[in-house]
């Protein structure tokens, strides 16, 4: 063969590669206002960085007649490429070829890219669709699942892991995307269950659609399985590509600092009325977010998912931080089961990753109920306590109003480990509400009152005034000083400049028990 | 003399099929039917008429599962169904080859008695039944359809009656579906049949009317041999007269039945539970005179209700009322009993509410006119048949002469679905409710989920492991 057939011989294995499942296929793909696996790594990527590794990797199925079937590219396409300039390792499904399914080899080119991902230390971003396991291969692609999970789990804490679910992805093939770090879907578009509607319907009698069953919405509400969602596919990548900004390439890295416009000695007096003095009044903890970050920009990770705590991605000075904050304005920001899980994944990833903390506490207590009691709320509650002990990273927090007992601890207190903790003038710090505290302590003033209604009102003014404030905590130097709220950037910005340096290690141990 | 009464219950079959829009399940009889076995009735009706396609239809049952399961908990008592002829438990005629399965399906899976009827009294379309019941060992009870009209008399009746018996028939049933049997009427029928035939008879009649205990009384006085009741819980109204009112009525008479009371009310008790579950329209189980004049069977006037209901026609139910008695004389007074009152039902509702009389035909109505289930009672006039069918000639033969057998075909189409020989025969009486119903029970069975499963004849089959 000459030079010149090789080549073409080249080109044209190439071209039929790149022309996946064919162009009816691929018309069926954007009929339901989907992109192509190949497209949808042109949007999301930096343009032209994209080079693809093992276009021509194929099965090696022979039974059941399978030995003739062609799936160009094996179902996936997988390779590297630039986001901001920096590495990223990526896969993406195709599922204009036979249905994006699973299978030995297709499993085999994105374990590739996952170990090249944690050796150059990169993050991975998987794009999901596919209808599933190739039945034909049996337990070859079954080994394929397993080995995806298992250097999902290996790479966690090493390398950052982004799944995008893109289509459907059912049965075993979720837990994958439940490894990850972050899971964006798109709504409409992605679908994630383990049993389909048809076999719920079967086995329980409930009917579901798939949409309410597995659909962008539930998974980020409901479920929070998901912490992103989107109405379109362009969208997602826009969001993709911010979270990567705040995020380090690897776990021996910190992440990117940009330069800001935004005055790091800015004030705002806005905070200094934020807080109503009626304590039972809730405002938007948001605001208070938005006052204090660079150019009141965040990124709000499962934002729809337990909205009575707040996990978000800022800057302060252009350093990424990840801010945990309790919204007085959902369920009075009370801890609950959902509240505790969301918080605790997100500071374990901040701890993972070397993204400083800030914790903004205004915190009544946790939410009362048997269904709390029974679904473990001293389980998951746990995890909480538990990350923020665990987490060596800046621990900055910010206490706005309340925080009352167990609910104070967990929210970074210093006994938990806050590197720096302010307080508001309007912090109550105690060990209950005012009423309930003076109710205790004054039980026999007020039973042998002539008055005992006003007594107990004088009584919990009185236990307000010289209690229900951050004097008491600051006199033992649980928190490091009161300040003026419209002071609250430009000092913790100096706290985080100062705690740059921080360095914590843990005992040496295999790993701890978190209280899953 | 003494001459003991036999009682046929219904409580299985048409005392919920005409109260509970036949809604009972298996789960519901279960608890009672080792007692039911114990009461030492005749027979117990646990099978056909609507509840085959009601089980899959609704209850997402499998019809020959229930069976088998009742004939394992009823070990004594002789279980009985109801066949249409040639329409077997659906609504046309099915090919020979279905009927004969059909049959013996019914029988092996352990019926004793097959009452056959035929909607038009047409015994050409029970003949085929009627053989392969014979042949398999079963008691074949043959049916005559009562009906009142200027054409039916009570030679009429007794003639269809003779032709039963000469067919082979071990009894005979008078059917009254509509409870339009009057007492006196009652009285000269049965003694006259008694006299013409030496097989025991039965009388089937509803309560409709308010006049089926009485008809049952003159019916048994005249020499009738066994009567259908049912459990007092599911008694009266559209359904039959109350077991434990005939069996006190007849106490200590030549007539006595012998079956126990006590045990009797203790199986009402349950069944009280399960109609309350079911919540039953009131309408249906009050006195209705309408039935006398209209001679509509229970069944149909909740059908007719719920068909206006549909339309948002409710105000025009005593129109169509009115208007079912003229259709029924126009197709030649054919009985109305599943499948012709639904048809002449529907085809009245479209003639009310197209506002035009046949502005609007229903193909059963073609049908019909064509022949194709059976014959008429007495001939259609020629200008309403060509109003209908136009220059079209009707056929003569036996409808199921023209059928084509069918098992062979469908065992290839639904060969994926196909779990025992049963399944061809639910699939060749109800396919498209049949086809939902395999594949809800493939999806039970295997845990496949239809909607995730790709499957390409020449590629992977994908599905999420």
């Amino acid at each position: 063969m000459t030079m010149d057939k090789k080549l073409e011989e080249l080109a044209a294995r190439r071209a039929r590669v790149q022309a996946g499942g064919g162009s009816k296929r691929i018309e069926k793909q954007h009929s339901l206002g989907k992109n192509t696996a190949r497209e949808r790594i042109q949007k999301l990527l930096d343009p032209g960085s994209f080079v693809e590794i093992d276009p021509f990797v194929e099965h090696r199925c022979i039974q059941f007649g399978m030995e003739k079937v062609q799936a160009p590219g094996e179902g996936v396409v997988t390779g590297y490429g630039t986001i901001d300039g920096r590495l990223i390792y990526i896969f993406a499904q195709d599922f204009t070829v036979i249905g994006g399914s699973l299978g030995e080899m297709h499993a085999a080119k994105i374990c590739k890219i996952m170990d090249m991902a944690v050796k150059m230390g990169a993050p991975l971003i998987g794009l999901n669709d596919s209808g599933g396991a190739r039945i034909q291969e049996g337990v070859d692609a079954l080994k394929g699942y397993g080995e995806i999970f298992y250097r999902n789990t290996r790479a966690s804490g090493v390398i950052p892991q982004i799944s995008v679910i893109l289509g459907p992805c059912a049965g075993g093939a979720v837990y994958s995307p439940a490894l990850t770090d972050f899971v964006f879907m798109v709504e409409g578009i992605s679908k994630m269950f383990i049993t389909g509607p048809q076999v719920i319907k079967a086995v329980t009698g409930e009917d579901v659609t798939p949409e309410e069953l597995g659909g962008a919405v539930t998974h980020n509400q409901i479920s929070g399985v998901a912490q992103f969602m989107s109405p379109t596919e362009d969208q997602c990548f826009a969001q993709i590509r911010q979270l990567i900004s705040h995020i380090p390439s690897n776990n021996l890295e910190d992440a990117p600092v940009y330069k800001t416009q935004d005055d790091p000695n800015r004030t705002s007096e806005e905070l200094n009325r934020i807080v109503p003095t009626d304590p039972n009044k809730p405002y938007d903890m948001k605001q208070v977010i938005r006052e204090i970050v660079d150019q009141g920009q965040m990124l709000e990770v499962s934002a729809h998912y337990a909205q009575n705590i707040i996990t978000a991605f800022a800057r302060l000075n252009g350093r990424s931080i990840g801010i945990i904050a309790n919204q007085p304005r959902v369920l009075a920001g009370c801890l609950d089961i959902n509240a505790s899980d969301k918080a605790c994944r997100f500071i374990r990833f901040c701890d993972a990753f070397n993204i400083p903390i800030l914790t903004i506490s205004d915190v009544p207590g946790y939410l009362p109920g048997v269904s709390q009691e029974h679904g473990g709320i001293i389980r998951h509650g746990a995890k909480l306590l538990y990350a923020y002990s665990e987490a060596t990273v800046p621990k900055l927090t910010v206490i706005t109003r309340k925080a009352y007992g167990g609910a104070y601890i967990a929210m970074c207190s210093r006994h938990l480990g806050g590197d720096h903790v302010l307080a508001w003038p309007t912090a109550e710090i105690a060990v209950m509400g005012p009423e309930g505290a003076a109710n205790i302590i004054f039980r026999k003033e007020i039973e042998e009152s002539s008055n005992p209604q006003a007594t107990r009102q004088e009584k919990i003014r009185e236990y307000r005034e010289q209690f229900a404030t951050p004097y008491q905590a600051a006199a033992r130097g649980y928190i490091d000083d009161v300040i003026e709220p419209s002071e609250t950037r430009p000092r913790l910005i100096s706290a985080l400049e100062m705690l740059i340096t921080k360095r914590e290690t843990l005992p040496s141990k295999k790993h701890g028990n978190i209280p899953m | 003399m003494n001459r003991k009464i036999k009682i046929t219950d219904t409580i299985l079959r048409d005392a919920h099929q005409s109260l509970l829009a036949t809604r009972m399940s298996f789960e519901e009889m279960e608890p009672v039917l080792e007692k039911l076995d114990q009461v030492g009735y005749h027979s117990l009706e646990v099978w056909g008429g609507a509840t085959f396609d009601s089980c899959i239809r609704f209850l997402n049952e499998d019809p020959w599962i229930r069976l088998r399961k009742i004939r394992e908990k009823i070990k004594q008592t002789k279980l009985q169904m109801l066949l249409r002829g040639q329409n077997l438990v659906g609504y046309k005629h099915y090919p020979d080859d279905v009927v004969e399965l059909f049959v013996c399906k019914a029988i092996e899976n352990g019926l004793d008695i097959i009452r056959v009827f035929d909607a038009l009294n047409d015994t050409r379309n029970m003949e085929m039944a009627i053989k392969v019941a014979k042949r398999e060992g079963a008691h074949v009870q043959g049916t005559v359809v009562y009906t009142i009209s200027p054409v039916h008399n009570v030679q009429k009746f007794i003639d269809t009656a003779k032709e039963l018996v000469d067919m082979g028939s071990d009894s005979i049933c008078i059917k009254d579906m509509a409870g339009i049997l009057a007492p006196y009427d009652a009285y000269e029928l049965v003694t006259k049949m008694k006299e013409k035939i030496d097989v025991p008879i039965q009388l089937h009649t509803h309560y409709t009317s308010g006049m089926g205990s009485m008809t049952c009384l003159k019916a048994i006085e005249a020499g009738a041999d066994i009567i259908d009741t049912a459990i007092s819980s599911l008694a009266l109204g559209t359904s039959q007269p109350a077991t434990e009112s005939i069996v006190a009525a007849l106490r200590n008479t030549p007539y006595d039945t012998g079956l126990n009371l006590t045990l009797l009310s203790n199986i009402a008790q349950h069944f009280k539970k399960v109609k309350e579950k079911h919540n039953p329209d009131i309408m249906l189980t009050g006195v209705d005179t309408r039935v006398i004049n209209y001679q509509i069977p229970g069944g149909m006037l909740s059908n007719l209700t719920s068909q206006l209901q549909q339309q948002n026609a409710l105000d025009k139910f005593e129109d169509v009322i009115k208007e079912v008695p003229k259709v029924r004389e126009e197709m030649g007074y054919p009985p109305l009993v599943t499948p012709t009152s639904q048809i002449i039902g529907t085809q009245a509702v479209l003639n009310v509410l197209s506002g035009e009389r046949y502005k609007m035909v229903l193909n059963e109505i073609k049908s019909y006119v064509k022949g194709f289930y059976g014959r008429p009672t007495v001939p259609i006039k020629d200008e309403i048949r060509k109003k209908i069918i136009g220059d079209e000639e009707p056929i003569t033969c036996r409808p199921a002469d023209l059928l084509e057998p069918q098992l062979e075909k469908i065992k290839k189409e639904i060969s994926t679905y196909i779990e025992k020989e049963e399944d061809l025969l639910t699939y060749a009486l109800f396919p498209q409710v049949a086809m939902n119903f395999f594949q809800k029970r493939m999806i039970e069975k295997y845990r496949i989920d239809p909607d995730l499963l790709n499957q390409d004849e020449n590629s992977f089959s994908t599905y999420p492991a």
